[in-house]
């Protein structure tokens, strides 16, 4: 049941979609450049745990996680809508049922990353 | 000049066809429009059949989809076409008979809009008075003949005909939302705030390219968004 | 039910209403939001969707006295149309039409017509031929437009409104004819619909012809091809006169050799004829007010330019409409339909280059004889004109008469809302009074005379074997007489050949053979029935022409060139069984104001 509430286009739809795919698209393109030229400008990093130290300071932390809610939040109205346009009406359903399993595996994986990342800090 | 036309009717085939016509050279003019050779084809083949009035781009009857795009046919000049011009219906709508499509739908969007100025009772001895700026702002969008050339090419459109209303319907929608003597505008972009409404526009832009009379339905619907959004 | 039903008869299924509107031009489509409005049960009945029709091509605009450019006066609009008329017009109709102008004008702004604007936010009015202040002195800015789109303005909110009242429209059915009961009063319409080719009848007592003109007779014109006339053939066939029908407008400024309409509301923004030796010719015609002359007069300065050799092009058939001198910016805001059509026709910026133009059939001023009421008038055997019960007809189709023997620009979109609306209030009050009264609209078909309008059926339902001729050709053929014989000048011999040629067409028409059998949209036997209403037109304006021996208005003879007040200020009627032409007197007495007798006209 609550499969067809969220597949229910109704949710995130017309203007409300409107808005997010607006809000997030304008907070990537600024985002994205920033996070480039922050570890560009910043030769310090020669290894992947260090990228990943910097990242997970306080100052880049709260960007980073808005940054991939948004991110999520683009795609999953991006892909629905190309999914709503473009697949044959008898498996719209099918795909959208697809993409939202996709998506939860997406965050999923996201927070097992995100716990993997912040256990070492703690238990060392 | 080669032509090849997709026929059928509905006594006697069960799906359409292309047919293929020759006008001899001596018979094209340099400033021959398409509905001209059309004519010259229906001397030949009186069945053929095809929508037309007024001949010079005003009436919106004779849209058709020549060589992959939609036109009027009377202001389509034949010298602008690479051969064979392959002529169809417009696209997306049922055929009724040869190049004669079943409005119907396309016609339905429109009314849903309420295409009609709500204004305050008539004063019948003082007009409304508008400025030249407010008047301008109905400046492309008034001016569209309703000949379905853009809806019809527009995938949203094909994708869900019977539900969203189209480039026409919300061209028009934008006309009234704009005019400053129409009391309504709040209630009209309400209206318009539904995921199958305006917002089902995802701006591919055919309709603005198809547009015969050089009408920008994309940016009328762009408009009609920020304006639902500001009003939130 | 008495009489056997005839076995060959097609069967036709009925549907019966309180007022049948044939026709969605502007004319139809007033009194359908009127009617509607007062709660009656309408249908309107249009061969096209209601947007294509042909009030939507109207380019320069509406006639008013609202004076928000110049100061102005019913009175002075009154004069102008009578003399514009060259005093054919009725002078009780045009004072009626002339002081309902304002008001109409005013109820468009309401109904939503996006009028161009001026600085202190009224309604644009222009400049237009033939229009004075005061009785003849200055120009006057009578013309309120929106760009030079105003019939397409005026048409789409007319159909938006209709929409907004949920009015009937049968779209896309063609009227074949009249159908009157066994007592000779009108009871319905037979209809085709053209997507299935299935007749029926409408029935009903009250029906408004609102069908436009039939531009068609000629074969240069600025008419969309459904103008055909349509109404005008139903009433021949019905026994009933048409008046007027030697008067045809010529359009001085149709696109030459093609006949698109370039709007007068290019001269009247600055624009200037020129001929091949590059001189405004008008100031020889009208050396007052030159190339905003009505209409009949400029036609015929062009006409007479070309003959006389100052034509331009390498055939010396066309004259220069020069807009060069005036502000772009003017041009791409007052006139941008006319370089849209400039531009896509003859590849000419107006901009830059003057446009060649020549005369083109444009309007017909006569038309089916109406009172001020829009009730169709037929003499009486008395000759006393007398209202045939429950026909009404307004619009092009109509002859009130408002426009005489020529009209004046911007007065055919007000003649069609100010009768539209005023044949709407009479049928209304009708349909009130006869409330209470036994319902005669559910009449028996053996009550319906149908004999004549079965037997048009099946003509064009069977094969004939005649090959020689097709329906086109005999089409072009009578456009090509026509414009031969009655042409911006005619003369007896002229007319006579044509006469001629059109009873020989006749002929052959009667035995023609469809090539196209098929029910769903058969436009040929469409075009069958429209030919037939055009070679009665054409008969009706070769008499009507042949008959009146004077020159007046857009009626110019070479071989009677003066205006004859004394025998011909009247209007004539022409029945179309044996030919037959009779007279009836012009209205000089308005209402209001004081008569306006016939003077020579000079512009």
């Amino acid at each position: 049941m609550k499969f067809s509430r969220l597949l229910n286009p109704n949710k995130l739809s017309g203007k409300h979609a409107h808005n997010w795919q607006r809000i997030s698209a304008y907070y990537l393109l600024i985002y994205i450049p920033f996070l480039a030229a922050a570890t560009l400008f910043q030769p310090s990093h020669t290894s992947l745990q260090d990228l990943l130290d910097t990242l997970m300071q306080p100052f880049y932390l709260l960007p980073n996680l808005l940054a991939l809610i948004l991110m999520l939040i683009h795609s999953w109205v991006g892909l629905r809508d190309i999914l709503l346009d473009y697949t044959p009406l008898t498996n719209t359903p099918l795909w959208l049922a697809a993409l939202h399993w996709l998506l939860i595996f997406i965050i999923f994986d996201l927070v097992v990353l995100i716990v993997m990342v912040m256990t070492p800090f703690e238990s060392f | 000049m080669e032509f090849i036309i997709s026929r059928y009717n509905p006594e006697t085939d069960s799906e359409p066809y292309d047919q293929h016509y020759h006008l001899p050279d001596a018979e094209i003019t340099a400033d021959m429009m398409l509905l001209n050779a059309l004519q010259k084809i229906r001397e030949l083949d009186p069945g053929l059949s095809f929508r037309s009035s007024c001949q010079e781009g005003v009436c919106g009857s004779d849209g058709m989809n020549v060589n992959g795009q939609n036109h009027l046919s009377c202001i389509t000049p034949l010298s602008s076409l690479s051969t064979p011009v392959k002529i169809k219906p417009l696209p997306g709508l049922p055929i009724i008979k040869d190049l004669i499509i079943d409005m119907s739908l396309f016609y339905q969007h429109y009314k849903e809009i309420d295409p009609f100025l709500q204004a305050t009772s008539l004063n019948p001895d003082r007009e409304h008075l508008q400025t030249p700026q407010q008047r301008s702002e109905l400046d492309g969008s008034y001016e569209c003949i309703l000949c379905g050339c853009c809806s019809t090419s527009c995938p949203s459109f094909w994708w869900n005909p019977d539900q969203f209303l189209g480039p026409a319907a919300l061209l028009a929608a934008q006309r009234f939302v704009v005019d400053s003597r129409d009391i309504m505008p709040i209630e009209r972009l309400k209206s318009l705030d539904d995921p199958m409404k305006t917002f089902r526009c995802r701006h591919i832009q055919n309709c603005t390219a198809a547009c015969p009379k050089g009408l920008n339905p994309s940016r009328a619907i762009q408009s009609l968004k920020a304006r639902i959004l500001s009003h939130d | 039910m008495s009489t056997t039903p005839n076995i060959d008869a097609p069967k036709f299924k009925t549907e019966s209403y309180e007022v049948l509107v044939v026709g969605a031009g502007g004319a139809g489509m007033r009194a359908a939001l009127a009617l509607t409005q007062e709660g009656h049960r309408v249908a309107m009945i249009s061969k096209v969707f209601p947007t294509r029709s042909h009030t939507v091509a109207a380019q320069g605009g509406i006639n008013a006295a609202l004076g928000n450019v110049t100061s102005d006066d019913w009175s002075w609009h009154m004069y102008d149309t009578i003399k514009g008329s060259d005093y054919l017009g009725d002078q009780d109709a045009i004072e009626f039409m002339c002081q309902q102008a304002s008001e109409i004008v005013r109820e468009l702004d309401h109904f939503g017509v996006p009028f161009s604007r001026l600085e202190n936010g009224k309604i644009y009015q222009r400049a237009f031929g033939g229009q004075s202040q005061n009785f003849g002195e200055q120009q006057a800015y009578r013309t309120c437009a929106a760009a030079d789109r105003t019939g397409h303005a005026i048409l789409h909110s007319l159909y938006q409104q209709n929409i907004r009242l949920g009015t009937t429209i049968y779209e896309e059915y063609y009227a074949l004819d009249l159908i009157f009961d066994q007592q000779g009063e009108v009871a319905g319409l037979m209809v085709m619909n053209i997507h299935n080719g299935e007749y029926s009848i409408l029935q009903s007592r009250h029906i408004l012809l609102a069908t436009g003109g039939a531009g068609q007779i000629f074969r240069n014109n600025t008419n969309a091809s459904i103008n055909t006339g349509d109404g005008l053939g139903m009433v021949l066939r019905a026994g009933l006169p048409l008046q007027d029908m030697e008067f045809w407008q010529f359009h001085p400024t149709g696109v030459a050799g093609k006949g698109m309409l370039i709007s007068e509301a290019a001269r009247g923004e600055g624009g200037v004829l020129r001929n091949a030796l590059g001189e405004p010719f008008m100031q020889n015609y009208a050396p007052k007010v030159k190339d905003l002359a009505s209409r009949d007069v400029v036609a015929r300065a062009i006409a007479t330019e070309v003959q006389q050799g100052r034509g331009c092009g390498p055939e010396g058939d066309f004259v220069l409409l020069d807009l060069t001198h005036l502000d772009t910016d003017t041009i791409k805001q007052r006139l941008p339909g006319i370089r849209d059509i400039s531009l896509t026709f003859l590849g000419v910026d107006p901009v830059e280059q003057p446009i060649p133009t020549f005369p083109t059939c444009h309007y017909m001023m006569g038309g089916i004889p109406t009172n001020l009421n829009g009730q169709v008038v037929c003499p009486d055997s008395q000759g006393k004109q007398t209202p045939v019960k429950g026909l009404f007809a307004v619009g092009e189709c109509a002859c009130v008469s408002v426009h005489g023997a020529n009209r004046l620009g911007g007065n055919s979109l007000l003649d069609i809302l100010v009768f539209g609306r005023q044949a709407a209030k009479t049928i209304s009050q009708q349909l009130q009074t006869e409330q209470g009264q036994p319902n005669l609209n559910n009449l028996s078909l053996d009550d319906l005379e149908l004999s004549g309008v079965r037997k048009r059926i099946q003509r064009w339902q069977s094969k004939t074997s005649y090959q020689e001729e097709n329906l086109h050709s005999l089409k072009q053929k009578m456009q090509r007489s026509m414009e031969r014989g009655c042409g911006v000048f005619r003369n007896q011999q002229s007319m006579q050949h044509a006469l001629q040629e059109l009873e020989q067409l006749e002929t052959s028409l009667q035995q023609v053979n469809l090539r196209d059998h098929g029910k769903v949209f058969n436009l040929e036997r469409l075009a069958a029935y429209e030919l037939e209403n055009l070679m009665a037109i054409a008969k009706a304006t070769v008499h009507s022409a042949l008959a009146r021996t004077e020159s007046r208005g857009a009626h110019s003879r070479i071989d009677f060139q003066q205006r004859d007040d004394t025998h011909w200020l009247k209007h004539s009627l022409y029945f179309s069984a044996g030919d037959r032409l009779v007279y009836k007197s012009v209205n000089l007495s308005p209402n209001q104001h004081a008569p306006f007798t016939p003077k020579a006209r000079v512009y």
